[in-house]
């Protein structure tokens, strides 16, 4: 059984998040359109983090079972700073709710597929400039499971 | 039903008529065990056992401590000395689905034990092995899943599984999780059997029916016994009878004898 990470991302990219654009591995984009957001894309310089694979059993390569476990790095781009009518901070909770909900979705799903166990967490909320603009963004994390054989 | 290896989040526990998957952190071990007879003859090989004479029990259930009334793990089984419908659902790299293998049982629940564990309450319930003594007449706790856990508002006109290849004229026995109903009446959950995989082909399996169960019964379970020398046909599925009751989420695994 071969390495489903493609599988995994485009399952990611197909769940769905009220008022949020989930972008796959072949899906990111190079330069913001504000009106995209909020986005969720792979984060590239990182996407795949802390990979582990644990041999189960005897066997042959393509007998012997493992397990490989890794992270998927996401980044929500939410909004730019100091969008608001208030002050630069206004977006901020909205931020945190829309991390929220994505953490929601994928809590309530029965399965991922290409996943054999799977979960997520958020990360820092970070200020990102992306082509010299500042934007309110936050780390996503999905924790993946996968069985090889 | 995928197959392969799986892992524990993916298996499903149902206790007397109840989903306790969501306090549950371990059952186990799943247990099927024929002991080594103490006598032997001097010109004995090895070691034997008999068969027919074994112990069956599901372990313990390691849960959480919850006090949701009615459904909660404390409201539920808070008490030991009492005989308990087990049923242990195994889903291979998913939710547990038609054909899945179910270990399954009627069991005393020892005991009630209430620790911390780290942050959370946690619950110890011991459960004792059980024996073709204690009235079940067959010695397998294995079978097949024919209904997981979903709601049904209509009869069954899909095919059903094949877990054996083969018709056998060995009986078997079913164990029923009738979780909850909707509307006021009575249900009645069931097997039937088929030569041939296909609609028309599948009538009632003689003596595999819970009986007609009032909603005031729910939530319900119960094991069905066939005689030990039944004919069970190759193919097997559930199938539903709704009398005033509109939908019924239930549970329902059969044991082929051998």
């Amino acid at each position: 059984m071969s390495v489903q990470l493609a599988t995994i991302a485009n399952s990611i990219a197909g769940m769905t998040v009220s008022g949020l654009t989930i972008k796959d591995i072949d899906e990111i984009p190079t330069t913001i359109n504000q009106r995209d957001l909020p986005l969720l894309i792979p984060e590239p310089d990182k996407y795949i983090s802390v990979p582990k694979i644990e041999v189960d059993s005897f066997g042959t390569g393509s007998n012997r079972k493992m397990t490989l476990a890794y992270n998927l790095n996401y980044m929500l781009i939410y909004g730019l700073i100091g969008a608001g009518r208030i002050n630069i901070l206004d977006s901020y909770a909205g931020m945190l709710a829309k991390a929220c909900a994505f953490l929601d979705a994928i809590y309530v799903l029965d399965g991922l597929t290409g996943a054999v166990d799977f979960n997520a967490v958020i990360g820092d909320p970070v200020i990102r400039t992306i082509g010299d603009l500042d934007y309110h963004s936050i780390d996503i994390q999905v924790n993946v499971k996968e069985f090889i054989n | 039903m995928t197959d392969g290896r799986t892992l524990k989040r993916w298996m499903r526990v149902y206790i007397d008529g109840y989903d306790m998957s969501g306090y549950t952190r371990e059952i186990g071990p799943l247990a099927w065990t024929y002991d080594e007879i103490e006598q032997k003859a001097l010109s004995d090989g090895v070691n034997g056992a008999l068969p027919g004479h074994c112990e069956i029990g599901p372990g313990t259930l390691n849960g959480i401590f919850d006090n949701t009334a009615d459904s909660g793990l404390h409201a539920v089984m808070n008490s030991g000395g009492v005989l308990r419908d087990v049923m242990v659902a195994v889903g291979i790299q998913a939710i547990p689905a038609q054909g899945d293998h179910v270990f399954m049982g009627s069991f005393n629940q020892l005991d009630y034990m209430t620790a911390p564990s780290g942050e959370d309450i946690a619950l110890t319930l011991p459960f004792a092995k059980t024996s073709p003594a204690e009235g079940m007449l067959y010695d397998q706790p294995w079978g097949r899943l024919l209904h997981a856990n979903a709601a049904v508002t209509d009869v069954n006109s899909a095919t059903g599984i094949d877990d054996h290849g083969a018709s056998s004229a060995f009986g078997g026995w079913m164990m029923y999780q009738i979780l909850s109903v909707v509307g006021e009446g009575d249900v009645t959950v069931k097997i039937q059997d088929a030569s041939t995989n296909s609609d028309g082909s599948f009538g009632d399996l003689t003596g595999a029916t819970s009986g007609e169960i009032a909603h005031t019964a729910v939530p319900a379970s119960g094991i069905v016994q066939l005689g030990k020398t039944a004919t069970v046909k190759r193919y097997l599925r559930w199938q539903i009878v709704l009398d005033g009751i509109t939908s019924c989420t239930f549970v329902l695994a059969f044991v082929r004898g051998r």
